[in-house]
């Protein structure tokens, strides 16, 4: 309903326009219809060469055309976002219905943030993500608090790094899993004790210290290189360490997290330890009968 | 108009295992001692042969995974599993796990004219005969070395396996 009311306008704005400048908003505006997007881009860049581009409308529907051109083309949002910007300038009085379109834009960005991450492109995914929230901030609201966004978001992007982290072997996979525990930490410097991001980031500091050592036996490691390697794996198993029995106090019964402590006082070399979570699994899998 | 917005699929974390890093590591430093050490020419012939007394499958494994048939100079490495004394003719390595090292001293006898390098993984054994023990170094796996007991086996160490080492008897 809020589109045909919409329509109206802008059919009631191209009026007040000369002949040439009407021409090229009306077949904008029926290519838009239409879904013509190739043809309606045309005709409403055509239009601002006339003083259709002094009408708010005009951008209006500049930014609605490009918008749906194709949502997942920065470069088209981008056009979108200014075309909207300029329409708001020119009309103040229409603020709240082009905030409207505004957040319909925005909401484009973040879908790519959403795309990219479903694909796996992950640093695309933070770049976009940063630029949904700039370009929200900056020209919608301010004073948005995207707290709790961060911790969805930045709780997806370690599980996604972790997931992408099973394809790879060798330093690409020690990169992946840093780049995981990156994600838990942020999470964690906005909630210290969020359950997930202490597992993943106890899981991911783990699996880095294991890959460390892993990866010394795949090659010809000089021996002083293998030391060097092995008080690296322990910084990685002490980092994971805290987060893992933040994570156990809050589930005693994860198996997952029991896993991750075992294998960390292994890696430690902390038998007393080892031996306390090592049988634990075994109760869990039935072997201590 | 409807907004949507799409949707972060969270909540799934990588499965993890214990994976046991402490043989993998003493694995890793076998095979690296085996690179460091010159044996006399009677035990540069046939397969390079690391053998395994005792009970600690986990650094059987990985020899056997690992290293089992790579190449040290024109020796291919064999890796045997003992379960007796009377099985072990002239290996390269013997790795005495710690259930077995009781027996540290009679093996030693054994092997005291021959060519073997003896690794051993409990605290004191170079005091029994063994070249290289497996120690550690607060949380850090080392190892110490008794030069001593290596030239009695006719073993050349490289200056770079000895300066490494976390403890050195001369």
């Amino acid at each position: 309903m809020k589109l045909v009311k919409y329509i109206s306008l802008i059919v009631l704005c191209v009026f007040a326009m000369n002949a040439n400048a009407q021409n090229y908003v009306m077949d904008a505006f029926t290519h838009y219809q239409a879904q013509e997007y190739d043809n309606a881009r045309v005709q409403i860049d055509s239009a601002l060469t006339t003083d259709a581009a002094l009408q708010s409308q005009t951008w209006q529907l500049r930014g609605l055309i490009y918008k749906a051109s194709d949502e997942k083309n920065p470069e088209y949002l981008n056009i979108s976002l200014e075309s909207l910007i300029k329409a708001k300038e020119l009309a103040p009085e229409e603020e709240a219905k082009v905030n409207g379109y505004i957040n319909s834009t925005l909401n484009a960005y973040f879908n790519i943030s959403v795309h990219y991450m479903d694909s796996l492109m992950l640093e695309k995914s933070e770049a976009a993500y940063v630029i949904y929230k700039e370009k929200y901030t900056e020209h919608l609201d301010p004073t948005r608090d995207f707290a709790g966004n961060d911790v969805e978001f930045y709780l997806a992007l370690g599980d996604a790094y972790m997931r992408k982290v099973k394809s790879y072997s060798g330093d690409k996979k020690i990169e992946l899993s840093k780049q995981a525990a990156e994600a838990y930490y942020t999470v964690l410097d906005l909630d210290q004790s969020n359950y997930d991001a202490n597992i993943g980031a106890g899981i991911a500091y783990y699996n880095l210290g294991a890959d460390i050592v892993s990866n010394m036996s795949l090659t010809e490691t000089p021996l002083e290189e293998i030391q060097a390697g092995i008080e690296l794996s322990i910084e990685y198993f002490n980092l994971a360490l805290p987060h893992l029995k933040k994570a156990h106090e809050q589930n005693p019964d994860d198996k997952q997290i029991i896993e991750g402590l075992a294998g960390t006082y292994l890696g430690l070399q902390d038998d007393e330890n080892f031996n306390i979570f090592n049988n634990k699994l075994k109760d869990m899998e039935g072997g201590n009968e | 108009m409807v907004f949507v917005l799409g949707a972060w699929t969270s909540g799934v974390n990588a499965p993890t295992q214990v994976r046991d890093t402490r043989s993998t590591l003493k694995a890793l430093y076998v095979y690296t001692f085996a690179t460091l050490i010159d044996w006399p020419d009677d035990y540069k012939k046939g397969n390079f042969v690391i053998g395994v007394y005792g009970s600690n499958d986990g650094v059987l494994n990985e020899l056997k995974g690992k290293y089992n048939g790579k190449a040290i100079g024109s020796q291919e490495i064999e890796v045997v599993k003992y379960s007796s004394k009377t099985e072990m003719k002239k290996p390269n390595i013997l790795y005495i796990s710690e259930d077995k090292n009781s027996q540290l001293t009679s093996l030693t006898d054994s092997f005291k004219s021959k060519s073997t390098l003896m690794v051993t993984e409990k605290d004191g054994s170079l005091q029994k005969g063994a070249d290289i023990n497996f120690v550690l170094d607060g949380s850090k796996q080392t190892y110490e070395v008794n030069v001593k007991n290596t030239k009695k086996h006719k073993l050349v160490v490289a200056s770079k396996l000895t300066s490494l080492a976390y403890k050195v008897i001369e």
